[in-house]
């Protein structure tokens, strides 16, 4: 049995009166890449957000590598090696991509006096390689904020990678990109997953995409976890196809 | 020994500004003293106090810059812990509370304010002023270039940019907010000890925080030039200057309407400054031969 990296137990979330998430447990074993789907308004990315310090949980528990991540700010989070990105990207839009990458480098412990740094050779060498491996290359010296919608998802997807992070997570990594490109992206997450040896938990529509790189996918409705399994099974669970198509 | 060298000799030993003023006087009460030994401790007197008051001004004006970047560090690591209206308001309160808290001070001259030690001969006010200002602009500058290529610089950026995403990447936002803060409250010390000089009088409530002139300029100079950048405030500065003096020599009278139309015209139509104007000029180049590289 692989070990864990991410244990989720019991978590709840609620906003007001209406649960986001509803005791949810699972668990995200090292170098996998494990999937989340679920309709609209099912509380994926408010898990996220929990996972990441965004929106503190209200019960349960969060252990990254064994530690609890409960009381702990995004930040700090951050540095321990668990980063996300977002549904609608997050780039420094007044900087050009190569910045962009080079501020993206890992501030493990956030000691203030390691920034009094300029970036080395070796942190340029590695921003240009994976500018490269997302196919941004050409765009390096352009601001983030003129790039297309689904090349900054490429960029936001490449200064994860800069931070080096154990554990990625992905919300809707292919919302926005072109289809052609698609195949493309998958390839590049999978690479990500076995020649960085990043762990990755991705929230995406695209079925398609899912069932293509996903080892197990866990299925949110309603806040609940309603389904856990490989893709196959997924699939053709009765409750996934309820919960996607409204049955009564 | 003479009573000349007797004086000079005392006056080589202790702070000799109020020592020798002293003596001054008391031989000016002592008839065996020859006017030549008088001229003499006078003329040491001028020798010594020019630079000496030169020396404090400069001390002055780095104690104030490391005292301010405590207050800073202390203040901003509180208040920079807000965002948005919150900080705008956090901030202005600040500047008015700091304002009020001055003036009930004695030893800064309290509601009154406070005159400025006037200079020794030998000691042209103005070019001191003017120099030490320029010295000052000169080493902020080449220290922010160095910030600015550092990952601190990095930083400053990124959260200018997106301060939600900088959280995500785990940059410590706070620690850098309230050095940054710190580090512009210890040249703003500088920069207010200059302008206190310059104006041989500061009033905590009516100078320091005076809107309509002071207050409004220093913000109106960056977004001239195009805030966020490091040519930005200078060439904001040098343009802002002469807008000023245009307005007060050929429309005086209607120089504030001017200045006002001025204001509203840059908000307008370049809210990014001359600096952004040009970086979009430069942006838009790049992607042009971007396209033709791709063709």
């Amino acid at each position: 049995m692989s070990e864990t990296i991410l244990e989720i137990r019991g978590v709840s979330k609620h906003f007001g009166g209406i649960y986001a998430n509803q005791d949810i447990s699972l668990d995200i074993p090292k170098g996998a890449i494990i999937g989340l789907i679920g309709p609209n308004g099912s509380g994926k990315s408010t898990l996220f957000g929990s996972i990441t310090g965004y929106h503190p949980i209200d019960e349960g528990s969060i252990k990254y590598e064994g530690q609890e991540l409960k009381r702990l700010r995004t930040a700090e989070i951050a540095r321990l090696g668990l980063i996300r990105t977002f549904q609608q990207t997050h780039v420094y839009d007044e900087m050009d991509c190569v910045r962009n990458m080079l501020i993206s480098r890992p501030m493990r412990g956030g000691d203030i006096r390691t920034l009094l740094h300029e970036p080395s050779a070796e942190d340029r060498d590695r921003a240009e390689d994976l500018l490269e491996f997302v196919g941004l290359a050409s765009k390096r010296h352009l601001l983030a904020g003129s790039l297309s919608f689904g090349q900054q998802k490429l960029l936001e997807f490449a200064m994860a990678l800069m931070n080096e992070p154990d554990l990625l997570l992905l919300d809707e990594p292919t919302a926005g990109i072109n289809p052609t490109l698609i195949n493309g992206l998958i390839d590049r997450l999978r690479q990500a997953n076995e020649r960085f040896g990043v762990t990755l938990f991705v929230i995406e529509h695209n079925m398609r995409v899912m069932m293509n790189l996903a080892q197990e996918i866990h299925v949110l409705a309603g806040g609940k976890l309603i389904a856990s399994g490989k893709p196959k099974d997924i699939q053709n669970d009765p409750r996934v196809i309820e919960a996607y198509l409204g049955g009564s | 020994m003479s009573r000349a060298e007797e004086i000079l000799l005392m006056a080589k030993a202790v702070p000799p500004f109020p020592k020798v003023a002293h003596r001054v006087l008391a031989m000016l009460d002592d008839p065996s003293v020859k006017a030549a030994d008088l001229a003499e401790v006078i003329q040491y007197d001028a020798a010594i106090t020019a630079p000496i008051f030169v020396q404090s001004l400069i001390i002055g004006l780095l104690a104030a810059a490391i005292l301010n970047f405590v207050i800073g560090l202390i203040v901003g690591s509180q208040l920079l812990q807000t965002r948005g209206h919150y900080f705008a308001v956090g901030t202005l309160g600040l500047g008015v509370a700091a304002g009020e808290f001055a003036g009930t001070m004695d030893f800064l001259g309290g509601g009154s304010g406070m005159n400025f030690i006037q200079p020794p001969d030998g000691v042209n006010l103005t070019q001191l002023l003017y120099f030490l200002g320029l010295g000052v602009v000169a080493i902020f500058f080449v220290f922010l270039t160095w910030l600015h290529r550092t990952r601190f610089g990095f930083v400053m950026n990124a959260i200018r940019d997106n301060e939600d995403k900088a959280e995500a990447m785990g940059l410590p936002t706070g620690r850098v907010k309230t050095f940054a803060w710190a580090i512009a409250a210890a040249f703003a010390a500088i920069a207010g000890g200059l302008y206190g000089a310059g104006k041989n009088f500061i009033d905590p409530t009516e100078v320091a925080f005076s809107l309509p002139t002071v207050g409004v300029w220093m913000l109106l100079m960056p977004l001239m030039g195009g805030k966020g950048t490091l040519w930005g405030p200078i060439l904001g500065a040098v343009m802002f200057q002469l807008f000023k003096e245009f307005f007060w020599t050929y429309l005086f009278g209607w120089q504030r309407v001017a200045l006002g139309l001025l204001i509203v015209i840059i908000v307008v139509f370049f809210p990014d400054g001359l600096m952004g104007g040009l970086r979009a000029v430069k942006e838009r180049l790049s992607r042009k031969s971007g396209k033709g590289e791709a063709a």
